[in-house]
Protein backbone atom coordinates (compact mmCIF):
# COMPACT_ATOMS: atom_id res chain seq x y z
CA UNK A 1 0.00 0.00 0.00
CA UNK A 2 1.08 3.04 -0.98
CA UNK A 3 1.54 6.30 1.40
CA UNK A 4 -1.35 8.03 -0.35
CA UNK A 5 -3.92 5.29 -0.25
CA UNK A 6 -2.22 4.12 3.94
CA UNK A 7 -2.99 8.24 4.79
CA UNK A 8 -6.46 8.31 2.58
CA UNK A 9 -7.70 4.91 4.89
CA UNK A 10 -6.58 6.88 8.31
CA UNK A 11 -8.59 9.56 7.52
CA UNK A 12 -11.60 7.95 6.38
CA UNK A 13 -11.62 5.33 8.94
CA UNK A 14 -14.59 5.58 11.56
CA UNK A 15 -13.99 7.27 14.31
CA UNK A 16 -16.17 6.93 17.54
CA UNK A 17 -18.51 9.96 18.27
CA UNK A 18 -17.15 12.15 21.42
CA UNK A 19 -19.57 11.88 24.32
CA UNK A 20 -22.24 13.59 24.63
CA UNK A 21 -22.61 13.96 20.93
CA UNK A 22 -26.23 12.37 20.48
CA UNK A 23 -27.58 14.19 23.27
CA UNK A 24 -25.92 17.35 21.89
CA UNK A 25 -27.64 16.76 18.43
CA UNK A 26 -30.78 16.18 20.03
CA UNK A 27 -30.47 19.74 21.72
CA UNK A 28 -30.09 21.42 18.81
CA UNK A 29 -32.80 19.86 17.42
CA UNK A 30 -35.15 20.48 20.32
CA UNK A 31 -34.16 23.97 19.81
CA UNK A 32 -34.86 24.56 16.43
CA UNK A 33 -38.30 23.46 16.53
CA UNK A 34 -38.50 25.60 19.57
CA UNK A 35 -37.67 28.69 17.77
CA UNK A 36 -40.25 27.68 14.69
CA UNK A 37 -43.07 27.01 16.85
CA UNK A 38 -42.42 30.47 18.69
CA UNK A 39 -41.99 31.89 15.07
CA UNK A 40 -44.93 31.04 14.45
CA UNK A 41 -46.65 32.02 17.49
CA UNK A 42 -44.85 35.53 17.53
CA UNK A 43 -46.50 36.55 13.75
CA UNK A 44 -48.24 40.36 14.07
CA UNK A 45 -51.86 40.44 13.85
CA UNK A 46 -53.46 42.17 11.03
CA UNK A 47 -53.58 45.64 11.90
CA UNK A 48 -56.89 47.24 12.58
CA UNK A 49 -56.26 49.78 9.68
CA UNK A 50 -55.57 47.13 6.83
CA UNK A 51 -59.01 45.67 8.38
CA UNK A 52 -60.85 48.65 8.15
CA UNK A 53 -59.56 48.97 4.22
CA UNK A 54 -60.70 45.92 3.60
CA UNK A 55 -63.89 46.67 4.55
CA UNK A 56 -63.83 49.48 3.02
CA UNK A 57 -62.77 48.36 0.02
CA UNK A 58 -65.32 45.92 0.22
CA UNK A 59 -68.27 48.43 1.00
CA UNK A 60 -67.35 50.53 -2.20
CA UNK A 61 -67.52 47.33 -4.40
CA UNK A 62 -71.02 46.59 -3.03
CA UNK A 63 -72.19 50.30 -3.21
CA UNK A 64 -70.99 50.88 -6.89
CA UNK A 65 -72.99 47.28 -7.54
CA UNK A 66 -76.20 48.68 -6.07
CA UNK A 67 -75.76 52.22 -7.98
CA UNK A 68 -75.00 50.02 -11.27
CA UNK A 69 -77.99 47.79 -10.80
CA UNK A 70 -79.83 50.97 -9.82
CA UNK A 71 -79.53 52.67 -12.94
CA UNK A 72 -79.69 49.62 -15.04
CA UNK A 73 -83.56 49.14 -13.85
CA UNK A 74 -84.16 52.68 -14.09
CA UNK A 75 -82.63 52.81 -17.38
CA UNK A 76 -84.99 49.99 -18.59
CA UNK A 77 -87.93 51.29 -16.71
CA UNK A 78 -87.48 54.62 -18.71
CA UNK A 79 -87.32 52.37 -22.03
CA UNK A 80 -90.43 50.82 -21.53
CA UNK A 81 -91.74 53.98 -20.96
CA UNK A 82 -90.94 55.26 -23.69
CA UNK A 83 -92.26 52.02 -26.03
CA UNK A 84 -95.35 52.65 -23.88
CA UNK A 85 -95.60 56.32 -25.08
CA UNK A 86 -94.47 55.37 -28.48
CA UNK A 87 -97.03 52.55 -28.77
CA UNK A 88 -100.05 54.97 -27.88
CA UNK A 89 -98.67 57.41 -29.46
CA UNK A 90 -98.68 55.72 -32.87
CA UNK A 91 -102.02 54.15 -32.32
CA UNK A 92 -104.06 57.23 -31.33
CA UNK A 93 -102.66 59.33 -34.37
CA UNK A 94 -103.12 56.15 -36.50
CA UNK A 95 -106.58 56.32 -35.31
CA UNK A 96 -107.61 60.37 -35.55
CA UNK A 97 -106.42 59.95 -39.08
CA UNK A 98 -107.98 57.16 -40.34
CA UNK A 99 -111.37 58.78 -38.97
CA UNK A 100 -110.30 61.92 -40.97
CA UNK A 101 -109.99 60.21 -43.84
CA UNK A 102 -113.28 58.41 -43.10
CA UNK A 103 -115.43 61.48 -42.66
CA UNK A 104 -113.64 62.98 -45.86
CA UNK A 105 -114.67 59.23 -47.85
CA UNK A 106 -118.32 59.75 -46.33
CA UNK A 107 -118.59 63.98 -47.72
CA UNK A 108 -116.50 64.16 -50.38
CA UNK A 109 -116.81 59.95 -51.35
CA UNK A 110 -113.60 58.10 -52.54
CA UNK A 111 -111.26 61.01 -54.15
CA UNK A 112 -110.60 58.35 -57.10
CA UNK A 113 -114.58 58.14 -58.00
CA UNK A 114 -114.97 61.73 -57.89
CA UNK A 115 -111.73 62.27 -60.00
CA UNK A 116 -113.48 60.07 -63.20
CA UNK A 117 -116.56 61.37 -62.68
CA UNK A 118 -115.11 65.03 -62.99
CA UNK A 119 -116.85 66.19 -59.57
CA UNK A 120 -113.78 66.82 -57.07
CA UNK A 121 -115.11 69.31 -54.66
CA UNK B 1 -119.23 97.98 7.35
CA UNK B 2 -115.92 97.54 5.38
CA UNK B 3 -115.97 93.86 6.83
CA UNK B 4 -119.25 93.07 5.23
CA UNK B 5 -118.15 94.55 2.17
CA UNK B 6 -115.11 92.52 1.62
CA UNK B 7 -117.52 89.09 3.05
CA UNK B 8 -119.89 90.29 0.08
CA UNK B 9 -117.11 90.32 -2.28
CA UNK B 10 -115.52 87.23 -1.42
CA UNK B 11 -119.27 85.66 -1.87
CA UNK B 12 -119.77 87.08 -4.85
CA UNK B 13 -116.30 85.79 -6.42
CA UNK B 14 -117.07 82.14 -4.93
CA UNK B 15 -120.36 82.24 -6.93
CA UNK B 16 -118.84 83.45 -10.06
CA UNK B 17 -116.69 80.60 -9.72
CA UNK B 18 -119.31 78.20 -9.23
CA UNK B 19 -121.10 79.36 -12.11
CA UNK B 20 -118.44 78.75 -14.39
CA UNK B 21 -118.93 75.11 -15.74
CA UNK B 22 -116.82 72.77 -14.47
CA UNK B 23 -115.76 71.34 -18.17
CA UNK B 24 -113.25 73.91 -19.57
CA UNK B 25 -111.50 75.09 -22.29
CA UNK B 26 -107.53 75.54 -22.16
CA UNK B 27 -106.76 76.69 -25.45
CA UNK B 28 -106.16 73.90 -27.76
CA UNK B 29 -106.61 71.36 -24.80
CA UNK B 30 -110.10 70.02 -24.05
CA UNK B 31 -111.14 68.37 -21.27
CA UNK B 32 -112.60 65.47 -22.79
CA UNK B 33 -113.31 63.52 -19.58
CA UNK B 34 -117.03 62.68 -19.54
CA UNK B 35 -117.96 61.68 -16.47
CA UNK B 36 -121.76 60.20 -17.74
CA UNK B 37 -120.08 58.09 -20.42
CA UNK B 38 -117.37 56.69 -17.84
CA UNK B 39 -119.76 55.57 -15.19
CA UNK B 40 -121.70 53.41 -17.74
CA UNK B 41 -118.96 52.01 -20.15
CA UNK B 42 -117.64 48.66 -20.09
CA UNK B 43 -114.33 49.91 -20.71
CA UNK B 44 -112.26 53.75 -20.40
CA UNK B 45 -109.31 54.03 -22.70
CA UNK B 46 -107.33 56.94 -21.45
CA UNK B 47 -104.16 58.73 -23.19
CA UNK B 48 -102.32 61.68 -21.94
CA UNK B 49 -98.63 62.20 -23.99
CA UNK B 50 -97.56 65.60 -22.94
CA UNK B 51 -94.08 66.72 -22.18
CA UNK B 52 -91.01 64.24 -22.20
CA UNK B 53 -93.15 61.43 -22.48
CA UNK B 54 -94.24 62.51 -25.68
CA UNK B 55 -91.45 63.51 -26.67
CA UNK B 56 -89.43 60.20 -25.87
CA UNK B 57 -92.16 58.39 -27.68
CA UNK B 58 -92.18 60.89 -30.54
CA UNK B 59 -88.05 60.06 -31.30
CA UNK B 60 -88.69 56.22 -31.12
CA UNK B 61 -91.98 56.71 -33.51
CA UNK B 62 -89.91 59.16 -35.49
CA UNK B 63 -86.95 56.53 -36.60
CA UNK B 64 -89.30 53.41 -37.26
CA UNK B 65 -88.80 52.32 -40.57
CA UNK B 66 -92.06 52.99 -43.32
CA UNK B 67 -91.99 56.87 -40.90
CA UNK B 68 -92.34 58.98 -43.67
CA UNK B 69 -91.01 62.53 -43.59
CA UNK B 70 -94.20 63.84 -43.66
CA UNK B 71 -95.33 61.75 -40.25
CA UNK B 72 -91.81 62.56 -39.52
CA UNK B 73 -92.85 66.75 -39.37
CA UNK B 74 -96.19 66.42 -38.00
CA UNK B 75 -94.72 64.61 -35.16
CA UNK B 76 -92.28 67.04 -34.26
CA UNK B 77 -95.06 69.41 -34.34
CA UNK B 78 -96.95 67.96 -31.31
CA UNK B 79 -97.14 69.32 -27.73
CA UNK B 80 -100.08 67.22 -26.58
CA UNK B 81 -102.36 64.13 -27.51
CA UNK B 82 -105.48 63.14 -25.53
CA UNK B 83 -107.44 60.31 -26.15
CA UNK B 84 -110.57 59.26 -24.50
CA UNK B 85 -112.33 55.79 -25.19
CA UNK B 86 -115.87 54.46 -23.57
CA UNK B 87 -116.64 51.16 -24.86
CA UNK B 88 -119.96 49.32 -24.12
CA UNK B 89 -120.92 45.92 -24.42
CA UNK B 90 -123.54 44.55 -25.67
CA UNK B 91 -127.25 45.50 -24.61
CA UNK B 92 -125.30 48.35 -22.94
CA UNK B 93 -125.86 51.96 -24.33
CA UNK B 94 -125.12 55.80 -23.45
CA UNK B 95 -127.07 59.11 -24.10
CA UNK B 96 -126.10 60.49 -27.51
CA UNK B 97 -126.89 63.85 -26.15
CA UNK B 98 -124.11 63.73 -24.12
CA UNK B 99 -121.57 63.59 -26.90
CA UNK B 100 -123.79 66.36 -28.71
CA UNK B 101 -123.13 68.85 -25.42
CA UNK B 102 -119.72 68.18 -25.69
CA UNK B 103 -119.06 69.02 -29.17
CA UNK B 104 -121.42 72.28 -28.95
CA UNK B 105 -118.94 73.36 -26.24
CA UNK B 106 -116.17 72.64 -28.36
CA UNK B 107 -117.74 75.19 -31.06
CA UNK B 108 -118.49 77.48 -28.54
CA UNK B 109 -115.18 77.50 -27.13
CA UNK B 110 -113.22 78.85 -29.70
CA UNK B 111 -113.56 75.27 -32.09
CA UNK B 112 -114.44 75.41 -35.93
CA UNK B 113 -116.29 72.76 -36.91
CA UNK B 114 -114.55 71.32 -40.13
CA UNK B 115 -116.45 68.11 -41.13
CA UNK B 116 -119.00 66.40 -39.36
CA UNK B 117 -120.40 63.21 -41.11
CA UNK B 118 -123.39 61.47 -39.74
CA UNK B 119 -125.08 58.03 -40.49
CA UNK B 120 -128.31 58.36 -38.67
CA UNK B 121 -129.65 54.72 -39.46
CA UNK B 122 -126.67 53.10 -38.21
CA UNK B 123 -126.45 55.74 -35.05
CA UNK B 124 -122.62 56.57 -35.69
CA UNK B 125 -121.28 59.91 -36.53
CA UNK B 126 -117.66 61.68 -36.80
CA UNK B 127 -116.94 65.24 -36.12
CA UNK B 128 -113.45 67.40 -36.53
CA UNK B 129 -112.74 70.48 -34.98
CA UNK B 130 -109.86 72.71 -35.45
CA UNK B 131 -108.54 75.38 -33.35
CA UNK B 132 -105.99 78.07 -33.92
CA UNK B 133 -105.00 81.24 -31.65
CA UNK B 134 -103.72 83.45 -33.68
CA UNK B 135 -102.45 85.65 -30.99
CA UNK B 136 -99.75 82.95 -29.85
CA UNK B 137 -100.06 80.63 -32.66
CA UNK B 138 -101.76 77.48 -30.49
CA UNK B 139 -103.09 75.48 -32.29
CA UNK B 140 -104.90 71.88 -32.25
CA UNK B 141 -107.36 69.42 -33.84
CA UNK B 142 -109.54 67.20 -32.26
CA UNK B 143 -111.91 64.94 -33.37
CA UNK B 144 -115.06 62.84 -31.74
CA UNK B 145 -116.42 59.92 -32.71
CA UNK B 146 -119.00 57.84 -32.04
CA UNK B 147 -121.25 54.38 -32.78
CA UNK B 148 -123.60 52.54 -31.02
CA UNK B 149 -120.89 50.84 -28.99
CA UNK B 150 -118.35 53.01 -28.31
CA UNK B 151 -117.77 56.67 -27.97
CA UNK B 152 -113.92 58.12 -28.95
CA UNK B 153 -112.36 61.64 -28.39
CA UNK B 154 -109.30 62.51 -29.58
CA UNK B 155 -107.19 65.91 -29.22
CA UNK B 156 -104.13 67.21 -30.55
CA UNK B 157 -102.20 69.87 -29.61
CA UNK B 158 -99.88 71.57 -32.03
CA UNK B 159 -99.62 72.70 -35.18
CA UNK B 160 -101.35 69.80 -36.83
CA UNK B 161 -100.27 69.09 -40.31
CA UNK B 162 -104.23 66.90 -41.56
CA UNK B 163 -102.86 65.64 -44.56
CA UNK B 164 -99.56 63.91 -42.92
CA UNK B 165 -102.35 62.46 -39.98
CA UNK B 166 -104.45 60.76 -42.71
CA UNK B 167 -101.49 59.67 -44.31
CA UNK B 168 -100.45 57.67 -40.74
CA UNK B 169 -103.74 56.45 -40.48
CA UNK B 170 -104.08 55.38 -44.27
CA UNK B 171 -101.14 53.14 -43.26
CA UNK B 172 -102.71 51.19 -40.78
CA UNK B 173 -106.19 50.83 -43.09
CA UNK B 174 -103.72 49.41 -46.15
CA UNK B 175 -102.51 46.42 -43.60
CA UNK B 176 -105.60 45.63 -40.51
CA UNK B 177 -108.90 46.79 -41.13
CA UNK B 178 -110.52 49.38 -39.26
CA UNK B 179 -114.06 50.60 -39.45
CA UNK B 180 -115.28 54.08 -39.11
CA UNK B 181 -117.05 53.73 -35.79
CA UNK B 182 -114.84 51.31 -34.10
CA UNK B 183 -111.17 51.33 -33.10
CA UNK B 184 -111.10 47.47 -32.39
CA UNK B 185 -108.37 46.11 -34.90
CA UNK B 186 -109.40 43.07 -37.41
CA UNK B 187 -107.07 41.44 -39.23
CA UNK B 188 -107.85 40.59 -42.45
CA UNK B 189 -106.68 37.05 -44.30
CA UNK B 190 -104.61 37.66 -46.95
CA UNK B 191 -105.63 36.91 -50.24
CA UNK B 192 -103.76 35.35 -52.32
CA UNK B 193 -104.10 35.72 -56.21
CA UNK B 194 -104.72 32.03 -57.94
CA UNK B 195 -103.26 31.10 -61.45
CA UNK B 196 -106.09 32.02 -63.03
CA UNK B 197 -106.22 35.13 -62.18
CA UNK B 198 -102.78 36.06 -62.83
Amino acid sequence: MDPFERSLREQLARREPSEGFTANVMDQIRALEEDETQTVIELPRPSLLARWRWAAAGALAASMALTFAVRENSRRSQQAAAERAEAELAETLQLAGFKIHQARERVWGPLDDAAEEGEIK
Amino acid sequence: MKKGLSKGLLLATAALICAVPSWALQGAKVNMDLPQLEESADEVVEVNLEGETLEQGSKLLAIRQGVSNSVKGLLSGLKGIYRRTYRFGLGKSYETSTVSEFEQKMAGGGWSSVIKAEDKKKNESVAIYSYRKAEDGEAGVTVVSRDSSEVTVVNIVGDVDIEALVEFGMQMSNGPSINLATSELENKPVELPTPEEK
